[in-house]
Formats: C-alpha cells, structure tokens, sequence
C-alpha cells in the first residue's frame, strides 16, 4: 500500500491523541494504534504496521517512542519523526509534571497504590489480549510455536535484541518451509 | 544535579536500553537515588505517575528531573531520553526502505515475534504482584475482552482506576 501524504498537523494531531489515550506502554497500546492510523485514517496498512513494530523493539530506547519516530519518519522524514516522537510525549510529560509539582507525593503514594495495582492488573490482560491479536493476524501452523518460544526466551532472561533477532530469523525460516511444504 | 549532567544520564540511559525503556528507568535509580540525589519516596512516586499516566511508561523521568533540577531538569531528561531514540528510529525507518527486499521475508513472522513481546511484558507486569485468585480473574477477563471482544483498552483502564480508587475509598 503506498503512503499517504499526512500534514504535520494531523501527524501530530494523531500522536496526541495516542499519546492521551494509551496506557500500559507499546504492546498494550497495539489496537489503538492500529485503530487510530491503519482503519480511521488509513496512513499504513496492518502488514506494515506489523514489520516496523520489531524494529521498535531493536531501537534502543523506550519501544513506543521508537515506533513513533519510524512511523513519523516514513510518513514526513526527519521532521515528521521528531513531531510524532513531542505529540506522543506531550500528553503525559504535561500530566506527570502537573501532579510532581502539585501534588505532594508523602500524600499521595500510598493514596495512589491499589489504584496502581489495579491499573497495572488491566495493563497485565490487556497485553495478554494484544498477544491473541497479533497471533491471531497470522495463519502459519508453527506460528502459536514461535510466539511461545519468543515469551519463554524473554522471561528467561534472554536479551530483547536476540529474542527479536532469532524470533524473525527462525519464523521466517518456519514460514518458508510451510510455504514450499504447499 | 545541574540539567546538562541530568540530559548526560538520560542520554546513557537510552542508548543501553534495547527492548524497551525499563531499562532507562533502572539506569535512574542508580544514578540518582543510589546516590541519595533523589528520595526513594520521591522516585516511588514518579513511577507510579508514569504508569497510572498515559503513553510511554519512560515519562516517569521527566518528573524525577523535575525534582532535581526543576523544570530544566524535567527538560534535560525528555530531551536525553528521546534524542537518540528519535535519531536511532530515522536511521532504522531509512535502512528498512533501502533494504526492503531482502528484509521482506524476514518480517512475515513479525506478528509471531509481536505477540511473545506483548505476552512476555504481561508476565513481567503481572508476577511481581502476586495476584490473588479474584484479581487472576479480572486478568483473565480482561484478556478476553480485549484478545476476542475488541474491548478499547481505555475503557478498561477506566474501570481499574475506579476500582482501584473505589477500594481505597472504602477501605
């Protein structure tokens, strides 16, 4: 699918309203982005959405502002990047220094800890189901295999980077085998 | 701690952290309140802002320069954590058009590799809190509602804040 050519104000206008709007981080984030830019405005197709995401996972630095940055980059280059990266920031960079510089933390912390804890309760399933939906995006018999084997290696303990790396290196040998097997 | 050494330590922080920015939030304790310039309660508290705040789980440092340095400090640290992802994504965005052809059949597995990044992060989210039988269940709702019913995960989130505020309220 070509790109579609964005304005930098719906560029940021977009990565505002993901930057609101998402909690739990990039893999929870996954079906309000999908939602936001390949059905509504239709910037980028799901398949190319698909491959820039384990990118972002190689990327150092925080995965979502990575995906940001390669998003705005394909769209609007250097610029487009930069401005995705500060609209998805904005939000919460505005919020969090409200309430550091507002709220008096010896007062809120234990106030806030079982709001906390069942925030991150919902971010635990909602990553759960981003899971099922992204398996679920293909049809390869192995493919529940290597989505299981990529969850052990990283909760093992193996290095992002190389889980990504033998993660692709291994699916993509999987899916060619199944497509010469046919 | 002046802003230029707080951009310095962001700066650090973000280009050791592949796979997420966890590890910059680890590289912030060690540099800051290992070294007793930022209280424990202080960077509790901006971690716990980052994750009940939306977007990117990093935005907490943005308020631990806040009370180093103040509102520079809140700046040095956005500009140190994002500068070399922003760069590093540019750089990426520009290899994967150059070598598209020869990274094409690498990708047909991405949503595979996608799903055990989202399942691994559900783990390392989901076992330091030891959940108890009622709240493995609402994990286990919340699954289905958002892996098979398509359920916006704002709505969800929305519930947990007010259970979450509901159970300290009348507690």
């Amino acid at each position: 699918m070509p790109l579609a050519h964005v304005s930098l104000p719906a560029l940021a206008g977009a990565f505002l309203v993901l930057g609101s709007t998402s909690w739990g981080g990039v893999y929870a984030s996954l079906a309000r982005v999908e939602k936001e830019l390949v059905e509504r405005r239709r910037w980028l197709d799901s398949a190319e959405l698909d491959r820039l995401i384990p990118v972002a996972a190689l990327v150092p630095g925080p995965t979502f502002v990575a995906l940001a940055g390669l998003i705005g980059y394909r769209l609007r280059g250097w610029v487009g990047a930069g401005l995705a990266v500060a609209a998805l920031l904005a939000p919460a960079v505005a919020l969090v220094l409200a309430l550091a510089a507002l709220v008096p933390a010896a007062a809120m912390t234990g106030a806030l800890a079982r709001v906390q804890r069942w925030v991150a309760i919902a971010v635990a399933g909602i990553l759960l189901g981003a899971a099922r939906r992204q398996k679920a995006k293909g049809r390869a018999p192995a493919g529940t295999l290597l989505t299981a084997a990529v969850t052990v290696a990283l909760v093992a303990g193996l290095q992002p980077l190389l889980a990504v790396a033998l993660g692709l290196g291994a699916g993509a040998w999987l899916v060619r085998r199944e497509e010469a097997d046919r | 701690m002046s802003p230029l050494q707080i951009f310095f330590v962001m700066l650090m922080a973000g280009l050791a952290a592949i796979g997420g920015g966890s590890g910059s939030l680890a590289v912030a304790q060690h540099a800051w309140v290992e070294t007793g310039y930022l209280r424990p309660e202080l960077y509790a508290w901006t971690m716990a802002l980052g994750h009940v705040t939306p977007g990117p789980l990093s935005t907490a440092v943005v308020g631990m320069g806040y009370y180093l340095a103040g509102l520079p400090g809140a700046g040095a640290a956005l500009v140190g954590i994002s500068l070399p992802t922003w760069a590093a994504a540019c750089l990426a965005a520009r290899g994967m058009e150059r070598f598209r052809s020869l990274l094409e059949p690498l990708m047909r597995p991405a949503p595979y590799v996608v799903a055990g990044l989202a399942a691994a992060t559900a783990v390392s989210v989901a076992l330091p809190l030891r959940l108890a039988v009622h709240e493995a269940a609402a994990v286990a709702a919340v699954t289905w509602l958002v892996g098979w019913r398509s359920v916006d995960p704002v709505w969800i989130v929305a519930g947990a804040v007010c259970v979450g505020a509901a159970q300290q309220l009348f507690s």
